[in-house]
């Protein structure tokens, strides 16, 4: 067994600081009595996962600078590498959990029931981003399979937490059936893929390809199985019907969470098992993307519009988002601005997006409801979330002066560098599409700025929320106007993808 | 050398729009006149503009380049030549004045006049914006502005025509921005300058790849003209907007989409443009007769109004369309794009001024329908001789800035698309008849009643008409004074057109 502890640092640190939290969590956690908001101290759950993350983010960020890491490293005997991919997602992993923790303080301040747990809570948080991270790092299928079960479990627990809600159950529910379906599917795709090519390391599985290749049905059936898997994870269609309904009943910080945070872990699995493991090469996956692609992101775009409620309509939104990104997967055997592009996206969509959400959470605790109608006359009672909301639905859309748009020409701009028609045409449908999502989008800021409201009660924010919003609000800006070092990242991490 | 006056002019007015975000919202005062003196230095600087640009010199001027994303090789790049000008200082004049306009919005000023210093900051970006990367960001941020003011602050149907406009507008956007990405794989090295790309004429002999690109900016340019069929969104966002947000759009938004033609189709795709010409043309012609008959069947004052910038706009791609023909001689080509650009000023004046009139008579009387007033002439002579004098200038009547606009149109274009540009000509008799029926049935015949004691147009809104009236007829008289600026642009477009591609 090789391993380097620097190289697997940010891994250690989450799952030793994960259990920390836990058990912080049953010594302080537990005093805080019924009816009492909880208290946050030194020691509370709160803040040490909150310090465990960033303390993991600092190797994470150092790994990705780092010279010596150049082109990958293989650890535990080729199992995980420590490469750019795994790096980024890490980054992502963990930005996007210490956003979700910061909304976890505001949301559940009123939820009595969490108070009492939220030891638990928040060291689940930590082992989220902890399965992300290794299942971007994943090199090797029974890996895989094990991180995207890890994260799941996690997810299924977290998604059902308001556990005195019935709509929170049901969340955790139907997250957990599909979820079992898909991942049945998924290593029966996998154990067809070994019995081909006799491994289960992906680079192996590369090269076994190479030298024999494999009946095109054959490789056809295992890799739809195998995405099976990863579309679930990323809500895809045809693999998307849980994502609704998981949205709105699960607490507004974890839906936030399942719609960035584990949806990069799906896309990260997805490029690495696409790009290095059934390479293009040994079987042309591109017009199966192309389909994957076209479907996901008009249905996501088409069902969103009658939606009422805002933590479905931006399930919606998120299923057509992942259509956008897949447009970019569909070009990467083609382009080679396509995975930069793909990580650039990924990046920008976890600010705007969990923006978005933080909005949603601070309306949802304090409206009692998440119904686009009760936005009605945000701009009067809180003039800064709702000026916030709108860069965040413009970036959604693409508009400029957002960081959305940067992404979007990013991804239009591999697809067009492809220079295959089928790739063109999918990039026409994704900008019809762009146009049919700016109706629904900007429905919330019609509802939020025209709109007369019906209690002019001025709202305010908490401490936690008004950092996460500031912050986001930052980023999907900066990214455009101060590009070049992000697109800079996007290309390291890119450039420095094991096995190609 | 780097020039920082076009930096200037586009972000003064974005400074400003940031300042009223921390004005309290019940200081009105405070708030209109800090948008007033946000707006004043760019109004001055683009005057200066004006003076300061030498017409003999090839080439953009004021130019300031700055790397800013290197992955992507895109600048920080703005630069003008005589074409944006001209269209820089209509746009600070309009703007300017209907700040002036509006300083009877007391609903919700604060987001008002931050909303329209951001507007200003797109719309002259667009116009000194040299990259393409740019000219895209300064061309959406354009549209953001004006979906908020006709959605706050427009009429019945405000939010359906918010939308429409955002819509329809996005839908040629992003044609546009798949031909931009178009352009830049296909110039070696890759770039966005729109120069240089210019000069490098991606797309060179490849007419159905080429045509793809066109199609993509044909889309864009063409819905902000707008052109027939492509006009839908036009009545209903005229109508609904508040009166400034009319002007605005009336004045400037719609010159947008003719600029484009000038700065980007024609110089950069000219295969394209010349086989796709005769269609423009053709379109232009329905624009020209369908928008004048429309506009003569309308009771409502301000669709009236509207439909008529169909018409009008027609003029300006018919000759657009005229000299990028693949025939004809350069002299008439010239004289046609010259009209075009001319029109397109003068429509700024004389349409930004009617809608200015229209909201004037409205905020007395609640009431746009023509046939509710009468005998107004009597009443209210201040208002109803400027409502004359400006409907004059827009039917052209010699003397006037209208008149020498449509005559070069229709010099230039009649050689090169003769029968078109004959049938054209009954969109001016149509004009004629429905702006003298709309002054009829305003000013001429019995009062009505109800209308006995509305008073005139006050100093406000006299301040802000005199200075379009004085340039209505100094254009008119003196069109030099515009054509000795963009003339050697002008010529440097139609060359390029002819002969680029072989």
């Amino acid at each position: 067994m090789n391993f380097n502890l620097y190289y697997i640092s940010p891994e250690l640190i989450l799952a030793v600081g994960g259990i920390l939290a836990l058990a912080l969590g049953l010594s302080t956690g537990r005093f805080a009595r019924k009816g009492e908001p909880a208290r946050i101290g030194i020691l509370s759950p709160e803040v040490v996962s909150v310090a465990v993350l960033l303390a993991a983010l600092v190797p994470s960020i150092m790994l990705l600078a780092d010279k010596g890491v150049a082109r990958g490293v293989s650890q535990f005997g080729g199992v995980m590498a420590v490469d750019g991919l795994a790096l980024f997602f890490k980054i992502i992993a963990i930005v996007s959990t210490v956003i979700v923790a910061l909304l976890s303080m505001d949301f559940f301040r009123g939820v009595q029931s969490a108070v009492a747990d939220r030891g638990e809570y928040y060291a689940l948080l930590v082992f989220a981003a902890l399965a992300i991270s290794s299942l971007a790092a994943s090199t090797d299928l029974i890996m895989i399979y094990l991180s995207l079960e890890f994260l799941s479990i996690t997810s299924y627990i977290l998604a059902g937490y308001l556990k005195e809600e019935p709509k929170s159950n049901e969340a955790a529910v139907k997250y957990f059936l599909y979820g079992s379906v898909a991942a049945a599917a998924m290593i029966y795709g996998m154990s067809m893929l070994y019995g081909i090519t006799g491994t289960t390391n992906i680079l192996a599985i590369a090269d076994a390809l190479w030298a024999n290749p494999a009946p095109y049905s054959l490789l056809f059936l295992s890799t739809v199985l195998v995405l099976v898997g990863f579309g679930f994870k990323i809500a895809m269609a045809p693999f998307h019907q849980w994502a609704p309904d998981t949205y709105e009943g699960a607490p507004t910080p974890i839906t936030a969470f399942l719609s960035v945070g584990s949806k990069a872990a799906g896309i990260a699995v997805l490029v690495r098992v696409l790009a290095t493991g059934i390479t293009f090469g040994a079987f042309d996956w591109t017009p199966l993307i192309i389909l994957l692609s076209g479907a996901t992101m008009t249905v996501g775009n088409l069902v969103a519009i009658p939606q009422l409620n805002i933590k479905r309509m931006l399930a919606y939104s998120s299923i057509a988002q992942v259509g956008y990104l897949l447009l970019g997967v569909a070009a990467m055997a083609y382009s080679p601005l396509a995975l930069p592009a793909i990580l650039l996206y990924v990046f920008i969509y976890l600010f705007m997006n969990l923006g978005a959400f933080a909005v949603v959470t601070m309306l949802s605790a304090r409206l009692g409801s998440d119904e686009i109608r009760d936005y009605a006359g945000l701009i009067r009672r809180a003039p800064v979330a709702a000026v916030a909301m709108v860069f965040f639905l413009l970036s959604l859309v693409g508009v400029p002066p957002t960081a959305g748009f940067l992404g979007k020409f990013y991804l239009f701009s591999a697809a067009i560098q492809s220079g295959r028609p089928a790739i063109f045409w999918l990039t026409v449908l994704a900008i019809a599409n762009t146009v049919v999502s700016a109706y629904y989008y900007l429905n919330v800021v019609r509802q939020m700025f025209f709109a007369q409201a019906k209690r002019p009660t001025a709202i305010t924010s908490s401490r936690p929320l008004s950092f996460v919003i500031g912050l986001t609000l930052a980023m999907t800006l900066l990214v455009l106007l101060y590009a070049q070092p992000f697109i800079r990242m996007a290309h390291r991490s890119a450039a420095m993808l094991m096995g190609i | 050398m780097d020039s920082w006056i076009l930096t200037l002019i586009t972000f003064i007015p974005l400074v400003g729009a940031v300042v009223i975000l921390f004005i309290p919202r019940e200081r009105h005062g405070a708030i209109k006149w800090t948008a007033l003196v946000f707006s004043l230095p760019s109004l001055v600087l683009s005057i200066l503009l004006w003076i300061w640009y030498d017409p003999s010199k090839a080439g953009m001027q004021f130019v300031q380049k700055v790397s800013w994303i290197q992955a992507l090789n895109v600048h920080y790049y703005m630069g003008v030549d005589g074409i944006s000008i001209p269209l820089i200082f209509l746009t600070m004049l309009l703007t300017t004045l209907s700040l002036i306009y509006s300083w009877i919005v007391n609903e919700r000023p604060k987001e008002y006049f931050s909303l329209f210093l951001f507007l200003e900051t797109g719309m002259l970006g667009v116009f000194t914006a040299l990259d393409f990367f740019l000219f895209y960001i300064f061309w959406e941020v354009s549209l953001v502005p004006m979906y908020f003011l006709i959605g706050v602050w427009g009429g019945p149907k405000k939010e359906y025509a918010a939308i429409k406009f955002f819509l329809y507008t996005l839908v040629g956007s992003v044609a546009m921005l798949l031909a931009i990405i178009g352009v830049y794989f296909y110039t070696d090295p890759h770039t966005f300058s729109i120069p240089d790309a210019i000069r490098q004429l991606p797309f060179r002999g490849d007419l159905a790849l080429q045509s793809l690109a066109f199609l993509g900016f044909f889309l864009a340019f063409a819905i902000k003209v707008p052109m027939w069929p492509f006009h839908t969104w036009l009545p209903d966002a005229h109508v609904e907007a508040p009166t400034a947000g009319s002007v605005i759009l009336a004045g400037i938004l719609l010159k947008l989409g003719g600029y484009g033609f000038l700065r980007v189709v024609l110089p950069m795709l000219p295969e394209a443009a010349r086989q796709y010409s005769i269609y423009i043309a053709i379109l232009a012609l329905i624009s020209i007769i369908y928008g004048a008959l429309v506009a003569m069947a309308q009771r409502d004052m301000k669709r009236l109004v509207a439909y008529s910038s169909v018409s009008h706009m027609g003029y300006v791609m018919l000759g657009i369309a005229a000299a990028s023909a693949a025939w004809g001689t350069a002299a008439d080509k010239t004289i046609a794009l010259t009209g075009a650009v001319l029109m397109m000023f003068a429509h700024g004046l004389i349409t930004g001024s009617l809608f200015l009139l229209v909201g004037v008579i409205y905020e007395r009387t609640h009431n746009r329908d023509l046939d509710k007033f009468g005998g107004l002439f009597a009443k209210i002579p201040v208002y109803g001789g400027l409502l004359s004098f400006m409907a004059f200038a827009s039917l052209g009547l010699p003397g006037l800035a209208g008149f020498i606009a449509e005559f070069l149109v229709f010099r230039g274009s009649l050689p090169i698309y003769t029968i078109i540009t004959a049938f054209a000509g009954i969109g001016i008799i149509i004009n004629a008849a429905y702006l003298l029926w709309m002054l009829q049935r305003i000013l001429l015949g019995p009062l009505n009643p109800a209308w006995a004691e509305i008073p005139d147009a006050d100093q406000r809104e006299v301040l802000s008409l005199a200075p379009l009236v004085a340039l209505t007829i100094l254009v008119g008289v003196l069109p030099a004074l515009l054509i000795g600026t963009m003339n050697g642009s002008l010529m440097r477009v139609v060359t390029a057109v002819a002969v680029g591609g072989g």
